[in-house]
């Protein structure tokens, strides 16, 4: 799932390596609130979960874990 | 605030949309990001088309053809327009009034009475709460409610958050008399505190337009923008939009009596289909009846996506048919308004298109 994740944040900023451990992604603004509507829309059709608008807050979008977590909360 | 007015309907709605198209997939190459990312977004927010008109195009150019569709249908007479109530964000001159000049363009009355609101994008609401009170108030019995935005041409280009969606458009509703137990029951919150989340700093008297505001900077996504532009936070709309219009359904459906259930169609403002689509599944309704398709084919036109919406989405079926319909619009301010109404037994309904040619006539 990681992985996968990491893909994604990849291919919208191919110039940021996001296997280092950022925690602030939304905060310090290399993610900005559409790219975080473009990681829904693939993290939806990935791992076909549905994100509840109450869930797109940007402390769940702020590192890779924190999507991870989030991902986990649709999945179980 | 809430309230309940009877005895009012709309009978009759016309939206008007430019008829020059832009394309999205066109405008790419003008945003400072890969255009495989911007694809991406566009197919999420629902970013197809749009319409903008000419810069020889105004809003009053786009409302008077409309209310000269509505004369040469038979619709209504010139001789009816008891009163006019303009809503817009965007003026045709600093003085006088949109309505006014509206009543100049079409040649009213003198008797008819002419009010302008400045309003975003609740505009259709409040003008309707408007133009309602006054008929309620009044032994009036024919009142145009006009919504009409345009300039989207001066808008910026290199902007991927505010240009995609950006659309001209107006909506004419002739409010008339109806019978006494036909309510239309209205909600209206405000929180100016967040009116920073959708601004344009300068360009009025707080920040005056100088060459200074007209510079361009790069923000920290790397869009283009100056002081006298719209600045959007996409982030603190939505969550305001989330937070608040399930809220304002909630009241309102309490206000009217009504269930969630009974209602048949949501009929709202249309900023972005992505937005549209968490709000209906945020208040459980289905997606189906909360149409999310204007911002993809006309742009989002402000007070005027309502009309447009209903022109476009229910055209047909308002002629015949009545619906409990629940309209609801936010946006800057922060603000948000709705309205629960029967709605339908309409004379006429039908969006059109303006020509872009120079001239008004239907």
């Amino acid at each position: 799932m990681e992985d996968k994740i990491i893909s994604i944040l990849h291919d919208m900023h191919p110039e940021t390596d996001f296997s280092k451990s950022y925690t602030n992604l939304v905060s310090d603004a290399i993610l900005d609130s559409f790219d975080v509507v473009q990681i829904i829309s693939e993290l939806e059709s990935s791992f076909s979960i549905s994100i509840s608008a109450l869930d797109i807050l940007p402390e769940n979008f702020d590192s890779v874990e924190s999507i991870c977590n989030l991902v986990k909360k649709y999945i179980k | 605030m809430k309230s309940i007015i009877s005895g009012v309907k709309i009978s009759s709605i016309c939206a008007v949309v430019p008829a020059r198209v832009l394309k999205f997939e066109d405008e790419l190459k003008e945003f400072p990001f890969p255009e495989s990312s911007s694809r991406r977004l566009g197919k999420v927010m629902g970013f197809r088309e749009h319409r903008i008109a000419d810069p020889k195009t105004t809003l009053i150019d786009l409302a008077a053809y409309g209310i000269n569709c509505l004369f040469k249908e038979g619709v209504i007479k010139k001789e009816d327009i008891d009163c006019l109530v303009f809503s817009s964000q965007v003026r045709e001159h600093l003085v006088p009034g949109n309505s006014k000049v509206l009543h100049g363009f079409l040649n009213l009355s003198r008797n008819t009475h002419c009010i302008d609101l400045y309003e975003n994008c609740t505009g259709f609401i409040s003008g309707l709460y408007t133009a309602c009170s006054i008929m309620r108030a009044s032994n009036l019995n024919c009142v145009l409610l006009v919504v009409s935005n345009s300039g989207c041409c001066y808008a910026n280009k290199k902007d991927r958050n505010t240009y995609p969606l950006a659309g001209d458009a107006a909506g004419i509703a002739v409010i008339s008399r109806a019978d006494e137990k036909e309510t239309i029951d209205f909600a209206f919150f405000n929180d100016s505190d967040l009116r920073d989340n959708l601004i344009t700093p300068a360009g009025g008297m707080r920040m005056p337009a100088t060459e200074e505001t007209a510079k361009m900077h790069i923000d920290d996504m790397g869009n283009y923008r100056s002081l006298n532009q719209l600045h959007m936070d996409g982030t603190g709309v939505f969550h305001y939009v989330m937070e608040n219009v399930p809220f304002l359904i909630k009241e309102i459906c309490e206000l009217a009596d009504v269930k969630k259930e009974d209602i048949k169609y949501h009929l709202t403002h249309q900023p972005n289909r992505f937005m549209l689509e968490k709000l209906a599944d945020l208040i459980n309704v289905p997606r189906e009846i909360m149409f999310n398709n204007i911002v993809e084919n006309f742009g989002n036109s402000s007070s005027s996506t309502i009309p447009v919406n209903i022109a476009y989405n229910l055209s047909d079926k308002l002629i015949d048919n009545s619906y409990k319909v629940c309209l609801s619009a936010f946006g800057a301010g922060m603000s948000v308004a709705g309205a629960i109404m029967n709605l339908g037994k309409m004379d006429y309904c039908k969006l059109i298109e303006h020509p872009c040619n120079g001239s008004n006539e239907y």
